[in-house]
C-alpha cells in the first residue's frame, strides 16, 4: 500500500497538470467532477500530519492508519481546515470514540521537546522550515519519539519513506516547531505498598502473612517471586550511557510489594560480605501516605542472619512498625515478650568465631514500652548506657565480647491493656 | 511516504520500543512468579528490571478545549485573548505574535509535496479565479482562558472574505460556530466574542469597524 491512487485522497485538495504534463505543486479545493486539468493530491504526497498524529494515536492504543484517519476527518466538519490542514481537535474525537482520552495541546517549544516526549509519549516535530513573517514555519511533520544515548540528536519516524531514522542523518539535526498531544491520565485505585530499599553486602528475603516469599536467600542459593504485584530488584542506579551499574559487587537492592496483605512480614537479611548495611522500610497507606523506618550502619558478616517482624496496616495514618525477629522468649502472655526483640540475634544461644571482640545486637523496644525502665547487664556489669532504648523505636549496639561465655541480660517494663508487665531475657553468647 | 507499510510496522516498533529520551531501556520479558519451590540466583537473575505495576484506571480525561479561527481571503490575522496576549500577524507594524501558549497561525498550504523534496510549501487553496493575495489562513490554540476576544481582520480585506470561528469543549466536540462571507470593502475589522460560549444559546459574535 502506498497511500496513493483512488481511495488516498487527501482531504478534498487537488493540484493542476500543466500543459506539458506534469505535475503542479499548487493546493485548491477540487472541482467536483474533477475538471481534466486537475489531479488529487493524495495521502502520499500531503499526508505526514496525518500520519504522524495516527501513530500517536497507535500508541495510545487507538490503532487506525493514515486513510482511515483521513476518511475520519474527511466524515466531520471542519476536519481539515485551510489548505488541508489537520484540525487535530477534531482528530482527537477518533481516539475519544475508543474510549482513549488522548487531547491536543497545540504549539509546543523545541526546547521542552524532551520533556514533552518523556512525560507524555511521541510528538510532531516540523522540518524543512522556512521563514514567514519571521517565524520558522514547518513544511514537513515528522515523528519525534527519543533521543540517542549522546542526546545530540532526535529518534524519528518519517513518513516520507516510512523509515525510522534520526533528525541528524536526514534533517540535519534541524527542526523549528512542535505539535504535542497529551495521553489518558490514570489514576491509582490502590495506592498501599510496602518498599523495602537496601544497600549493603546482603541479601532479602520477605515472608508474608500467607507464608508466600519473595527475594533471594544466600544459603540455598533459591530466589523466590511467589508473592503476586511484587518484585526483588537490583536498583543501582547505572550510567545510561555506558550502562555501567553503579556497584556491581554490591548493588543496591528492592523489595516492592504492590496492594500488600495487612499483617506481619517476616524480613531476612542474610550477609553475603563484612560490612554495614542501610535500610529502609516504607509503607503506603490506602491514601498512599507514607510512613518509614530507617536502619543506619548496621554490621553484617557473610551469611549472617538477621530477622525483622513488620507489620503493614493500611489504615489513614497507620505506621509501619518493626520488631525482631526473635522476642527473647521467656515471659507470658505472649504481648510481654515482645516489649523486647531482636533482630540479631536470632536465639538466645549463639556462638561466635574465636576471637570476636564484639557482637552486633540490633534490638527493637515496643511502642508499649517505658524506656527508664530499662537496665541491661553483661555477665553481672551494668552495661545500660550502652542502650538508648525509645518507645517503638530500634537500635544497633555494639555489645563487647570476651573469650568464653557471655551472658547479656537485658530488661524492661511495658503497658498491657489492664497493667504494667516487665519482659526480661537472658542471651548467651559463646566465644571459643 | 514511499513505503507506507515499512511506516505502519514503524509505529508498532514505536509501542514496543516505549520512549527511549528518558533512558528508558526495554525491560526484559517478565516471567511467572516461582510456585513454591524457589529457583537458583542465576535463574531469576533474568528478572531484574521488572517492576511491580500498580493496579490503575482510566483518570478523568483531559480538558481538550480549544478554539480555531479559519479565513479564507487576503488580509491577516490577529487575536487578542482576555489577558491581551496576542496570536497572528499584525500587518500595521509587520510583527507575528505568538504570544497565546500553544497557538498557531499558519497561512497557505501548510506543508509540502512530501514526495518532493525540492519543493517548497505556501500555495494556497482556492476555488476559481481570485486575486493572488487570497489565501487561507488558520488560528488555533488550546485551552483558551475564560472571557473576552478579539479578532482583527487586517487592511487588505480587498478580496472580501470568509470567516468560521469554531470552539471546541471540554470533550473535544464542538461546542460554538460561528461563519460569515464578507464582501469586498465592506467588511467589519473587528470580531469579538466570549469563551466559551454561553450554553444554551447561540455562539454570539459581535463585529465593529474600529
Amino acid at each position: 500500500m502506498s497511500y496513493s491512487g483512488a481511495g488516498n485522497e487527501y482531504d478534498s485538495i487537488c493540484r493542476n497538470v500543466n500543459p506539458d504534463g506534469t505535475l503542479a505543486h499548487d493546493s485548491h479545493i477540487c472541482h467536483n467532477p474533477l475538471l481534466d486539468t486537475e489531479t488529487p493530491w493524495f495521502i502520499k504526497g500531503k499526508g505526514c500530519y496525518l500520519s504522524d498524529t495516527a501513530m500517536v494515536f497507535g500508541y495510545f492504543g487507538a490503532t487506525i492508519d493514515p486513510p482511515g484517519l483521513n476518511n475520519f476527518l474527511k466524515g466531520r466538519a471542519q476536519g481539515y481546515v485551510g489548505a488541508g490542514a489537520v484540525n487535530a481537535t477534531v482528530a482527537t474525537q477518533f481516539p475519544r470514540s475508543q474510549n482513549t482520552n488522548v487531547t491536543y495541546r497545540g504549539a509546543g517549544t523545541t526546547a521542552n521537546l524532551s520533556q514533552a516526549v518523556c512525560s507524555a509519549g511521541p510528538q510532531l516535530m516540523g522540518v524543512k522550515c522556512v521563514n514567514r513573517h519571521g517565524v520558522q514555519k514547518a513544511t514537513h511533520w515528522v515523528l519525534g519519539y527519543g533521543q540517542d544515548k549522546a542526546k545530540t540528536t532526535w529518534l524519528i519516524v518519517d513518513p516520507n519513506g516510512g523509515a525510522t531514522t534520526t533528525l541528524q542523518s536526514k534533517y540535519n539535526n534541524s527542526f523549528c516547531e512542535t505539535r504535542t498531544f497529551q495521553g489518558p491520565e490514570f489514576t491509582f485505585t490502590d495506592q498501599t505498598g510496602l518498599t523495602v530499599s537496601f544497600h549493603s553486602p546482603g541479601e532479602l528475603l520477605i515472608t508474608n502473612p500467607a507464608g508466600q516469599r519473595l527475594g533471594f536467600d544466600p544459603l540455598t542459593n533459591l530466589s523466590f517471586a511467589q508473592i503476586l504485584g511484587s518484585s526483588y530488584n537490583d536498583v543501582g542506579l547505572g550510567d545510561d550511557e555506558t550502562e555501567t551499574p553503579d556497584d556491581t559487587v554490591d548493588p543496591a537492592k528492592s523489595l516492592e510489594l504492590v496492594s500488600p496483605s495487612i499483617g506481619d512480614y517476616n524480613l531476612t537479611i542474610t550477609g553475603t560480605g563484612t560490612g554495614t548495611y542501610n535500610m529502609e522500610i516504607q509503607a503506603l497507606d490506602i491514601n498512599g501516605q507514607p510512613s518509614q523506618q530507617t536502619f543506619q550502619n548496621v554490621p553484617i558478616a557473610p551469611n549472617q542472619v538477621q530477622q525483622i517482624m513488620v507489620h503493614y496496616e493500611s489504615t489513614p495514618g497507620a505506621q509501619v512498625q518493626l520488631a525482631g525477629g526473635f522476642d527473647g522468649g521467656g515471659q507470658r502472655p505472649k504481648d510481654v515478650n515482645h516489649f523486647l526483640s531482636y533482630g540479631n540475634p536470632s536465639s538466645d544461644h549463639t556462638s561466635l568465631p574465636a576471637g570476636t571482640t564484639a557482637f552486633p545486637l540490633l534490638i527493637f523496644y515496643s511502642a508499649e514500652t517505658l524506656p527508664g525502665t530499662f537496665s541491661a547487664t553483661l555477665n553481672g556489669a551494668d552495661v545500660t548506657s550502652l542502650f538508648h532504648p525509645t518507645a517503638g523505636g530500634h537500635e544497633f549496639v555494639s555489645v563487647p565480647m570476651q573469650s568464653g561465655r557471655n551472658v547479656l541480660a537485658l530488661s524492661i517494663s511495658g503497658n498491657l491493656p489492664s497493667r504494667t508487665a516487665t519482659d526480661t531475657d537472658r542471651l548467651t553468647f559463646l566465644v571459643p | 511516504m514511499r513505503d507506507a507499510i515499512t511506516m505502519r510496522k514503524s509505529a508498532l516498533v514505536l509501542l514496543v520500543l516505549g520512549l527511549t529520551a528518558c533512558g528508558q531501556q526495554t525491560p526484559a520479558p517478565r516471567q511467572q512468579a516461582a510456585g513454591d519451590t524457589g529457583k537458583t540466583h542465576a535463574a531469576v537473575s533474568s528478572q531484574k528490571g521488572r517492576i511491580a505495576q500498580p493496579q490503575v484506571k482510566p483518570g478523568k480525561a483531559a480538558d481538550a478545549s480549544s478554539l480555531l479561527v479559519s479565513f479564507h481571503g487576503c488580509a491577516d490575522l490577529l487575536l487578542i485573548d482576555p489577558h491581551g496576549h496576542k496570536l497572528g500577524y499584525d500587518a500595521a507594524s509587520k510583527k507575528s505574535y505568538l504570544e497565546i501558549a500553544g497557538g498557531i497561525y499558519d497561512e497557505g498550504d501548510p506543508i509540502g509535496d512530501d514526495e518532493d523534496d525540492a519543493k517548497q510549501a505556501g500555495q494556497e487553496k482556492t476555488a476559481g479565479k481570485q486575486p493572488d493575495c487570497v489565501a487561507d489562513k488558520t488560528v488555533q490554540f488550546p485551552n483558551p482562558v475564560p472571557g473576552t476576544y478579539t479578532l482583527k481582520i487586517g487592511d487588505n480585506r480587498a478580496a472580501g472574505f470568509k470567516l468560521e470561528i469554531t470552539s471546541y469543549g471540554p470533550d473535544a466536540k464542538a461546542n460554538g460556530y460561528y461563519v460569515t462571507s464578507q464582501k469586498a470593502g465592506s467588511a467589519p475589522s473587528f470580531y469579538q466574542f466570549e469563551l466559551p460560549p454561553p450554553s444554551g444559546t447561540d455562539f454570539q459574535v459581535k463585529t465593529a469597524s474600529k
